[in-house]
């Protein structure tokens, strides 16, 4: 039987169980990976790099995760985390990662009779970085509006009004898709 | 336009859109990342050790000779130490200096805890 996320954890903080930690890292990475390339706006390197550095604070941090949240949840907090340090670096270049204008929504014209997964990650890519980080794990991970303000720390409120102005400009992006728009 | 059914549209569409990235070796590379395991020290009870500690000292003393007065007198003298130390714990700066020393680990705790966070 596959042991649960708990058992491993349970595993990892008995005897420093690597092998346990390992399976931890592969049910996780796609979700914590994929989180950070939204972040990161598609930089790929640089969102591995940090989703590295992710587990290992995560395994340095283990003996204090209380099971009070999902795993999954808490990964995402300490990517996070990792993601708004990285941002303070002093090579943080940060013009790369200005957010689109906002009320200007553009669709690329080679998107147009694309398929709906490259038609989805452009709509995403259009979204401010506050947007996507709402959208994101709420649309992708499941998580529920106090969740993702516990995981970015930011007031409820601000949580719903990005999610809406992000679903509303989804919306537009993809009207294409919609047979009554 | 039905708003709910829209928002289920575009969240059915982000869940089944969201590629699964292939592991592709990256649990390797963290776990090749981890800090290296802390070397294993076996854990011996702190009374057990006490207790052991004590009965040897008592053999040793038995062996090198020493009467039931000896032990009397070590008692008496170990209790006026005592003393003098509860005298020296009176002393304001001691309090001062133990005040300190606790500030200093407490925000050495709660800096670990924030680095965790951080």
């Amino acid at each position: 039987m596959t042991p649960t996320d708990s058992e491993l954890i349970a595993r990892v903080r008995r005897g420093d169980d690597r092998s346990a930690f390992g399976e931890l890292v592969q049910r996780h990475q796609s979700a914590v990976r994929n989180f950070l390339r939204h972040l990161t706006r598609g930089d790929h390197a640089t969102a591995d790099d940090l989703a590295q550095e992710t587990f290992v604070r995560a395994y340095g941090a283990l003996a204090r995760f209380r099971g009070g949240s999902n795993f999954s949840t808490w990964l995402l907090g300490i990517a996070h985390n990792v993601y708004r340090n990285h941002r303070r670096r002093p090579e943080w270049d940060a013009a790369r990662w200005e957010d689109v204008s906002a009320g200007t929504i553009v669709v690329p014209p080679s998107t147009r009779g694309a398929d709906l997964e490259h038609d989805l990650a452009v709509a995403m890519s259009q979204l401010s970085r506050d947007e996507q980080l709402a959208i994101h794990p709420a649309c992708r991970q499941g998580l529920s509006h106090g969740e993702i303000a516990a995981l970015v720390e930011w007031p409820l409120g601000t949580v719903k009004t990005h999610l809406n102005r992000g679903k509303e400009k989804l919306r537009q992006l993809l009207a294409a898709w919609n047979p009554h728009a | 336009m039905n708003q709910p059914a829209e928002d289920e549209r575009l969240h059915a569409w982000l869940r089944q859109h969201a590629p699964e990235l292939p592991d592709d070796g990256f649990a390797l590379r963290v776990l090749a990342a981890l800090p290296p395991r802390a070397a294993s020290s076996p854990r011996v009870h702190p009374a057990l050790l006490a207790t052991c500690g004590g009965l040897a000292g008592l053999v040793f003393a038995v062996l090198k000779g020493a009467r039931w007065p000896d032990f009397v007198r070590a008692v008496e003298v170990a209790g006026s130490v005592w003393l003098q130390l509860a005298g020296a714990v009176a002393d304001p700066w001691i309090w001062a200096a133990v005040a300190c020393a606790g500030t200093a680990l407490l925000a050495r705790s709660f800096l670990v805890r924030w680095q965790t966070r951080h």
